[in-house]
């Protein structure tokens, strides 16, 4: 029996199962994605530990089991839960939304951890969400191996220009579009400023970048969300504030 | 098969009852039939007609066979103020405690994107439709303190700033006869931030 001790894991979807009992999926440091079944943590008994298999909060989980769904056998609390509040409540459940979609059980996992608390940290600090998720969602698609690479033409091999225009050509790259001006490139939804790509690659997006920031993680999101959108998004309809 | 097959359907139909497994099941139906025929044939009875008459109240979605509930016909409920619950068992525990003498609205769940549980499933469209006759005033929101409990209340907070309803949130904290240091981290965090002045 394969048996983890104190895995340093996060939440990011859990349901009921029969009347006691919850399911739980964890993004782990060293597991990746993991399903877990808690059993009796739905009674008076074990109500502490349904309380703190909560989202956004660092927990050390053991289990055991060789199988796809492991059985848990502890979990306590390892730092203060990310309190979100509002819109950036909102984004942490549509990062939960994209890491269900895109993360496979037990495949390997190395970095996306990491990705993960940075944009818990930028949704609690910065006043602009949406610099957080397109981060994310760059960082993320890296981290599963889909990178965009943002640095090169696929072409011609020269190195980005930032005063030029790119085609996205999806699971390949960006390779030169001879536009002129921003203007032309709205007329495509997939040609994008070299200015971007280079604000992505080097994380460094500002407030003019974002709206095709958008547009463009959209297009290389698409084809690992599958049919179905993602649910979450209906949530930021008519939340504007806070 | 060691029982009849209409005992075994027996059995197995008790099943679908929450807590209840095989052994218990078996129990019950053994215990109807052996005891108590009459009983059993008045939960025959009760269940069928509870489950062709009782639908969601138009109002406030609880279980009713009426088109609109008790509390909802009420005239002597305040009418200016609305409770949002996620279950109809919450509605129960806050009627008991006899504090709120308003309305309720009952979502019959959260909002739970990754289940595909939206503003549509939770009927906020009725919510809405309600906030717009301004005839509520104050909007609690009650909802669970989970994520997604959180979520629901800043949404539903949304919408009735939309119609200029003022939205509260219940608080949360230390439980009544309740020992600090068994008291778990978050809730103390929550209580520490929402404390008020002593008068
Ligand atoms: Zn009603």
């Amino acid at each position: 029996m394969n048996t983890v001790e104190g895995a340093e894991c996060y939440v990011i979807h859990s349901k009921p199962f029969r009347d006691t009992s919850v399911i739980v999926e964890f993004l782990s440091r060293d597991y990746g994605r993991v399903s877990v079944i808690f059993k009796g943590v739905k009674n008076a008994k074990g109500v502490a530990k349904s309380r703190i298999l909560q989202p956004f909060q660092p927990l050390l989980v053991s289990w055991s089991g060789a199988r796809e769904l492991k059985k848990g056998r502890d979990v306590e609390q390892s730092g203060v839960p990310y309190l979100l509040t509002g819109k950036r409540l909102f984004s942490g459940i549509y990062v939960n939304e994209l890491l269900m979609r895109l993360l496979y059980r037990d495949a390997p996992a190395e970095g996306i951890i990491e990705c993960y608390e940075n944009c818990l940290v930028s949704l609690k600090n910065i006043d602009n969400v949406e610099f957080a998720l397109r981060q994310f969602e760059f960082n993320l698609l890296d981290a599963v191996g889909y990178q965009l690479p943002c640095d090169t033409d696929i072409y011609t091999g020269e190195p980005i220009d930032i005063a030029s225009y790119y085609r996205y050509n999806p699971n390949q790259g960006f390779s030169h579009e001879p536009l002129l001006n921003t203007a032309q490139s709205k007329q495509s939804s997939l040609v994008f400023a070299g200015d971007l790509l280079q604000a992505l690659a080097i994380g460094d997006l500002q407030e003019r970048h974002l709206r095709d920031a958008k547009r463009l993680m959209r297009a290389a999101l698409a084809p690992h969300i599958g049919a179905k959108p993602l649910e979450s998004k209906k949530l930021f309809i008519g939340a504007s504030r806070r | 098969m060691i029982f009849s097959p209409l005992l075994e359907q027996l059995i197995q139909s008790l099943t679908a009852l929450p807590g209840v497994g095989p052994k218990s099941a078996q129990r019950m139906a053994l215990h109807l039939l052996e005891r108590d025929k009459a009983g059993a044939m008045k939960i025959a009875a009760n269940l069928v007609s509870a489950v062709e008459n009782i639908q969601h109240c138009q109002q406030c979605r609880i279980f009713s066979e009426d088109s609109l509930c008790t509390i909802c016909k009420s005239e002597i409920r305040d009418r200016s103020i609305m409770c949002v619950v996620e279950n109809p068992a919450d509605l129960l525990a806050i009627e008991m405690s006899g504090t709120f003498r308003g309305l309720y609205f009952v979502l019959m769940g959260h909002l739970s994107p990754i289940d595909g549980i939206g503003p549509d499933e939770l009927g906020l469209e009725i919510l809405k439709s309600r906030l717009a006759t301004g005839e509520v005033v104050e909007l609690i929101l009650a909802t669970g303190t989970t994520v997604e409990g959180e979520a629901t209340a800043h949404y539903i907070a949304d919408l009735a700033l939309a119609h200029k309803v003022k939205a509260s949130r219940i608080a949360h904290g230390v439980p009544m006869g309740g020992e600090l240091e068994f008291v778990d981290s978050n809730t103390l965090h929550l209580a520490f931030s929402s404390r008020r002045t002593v008068d």
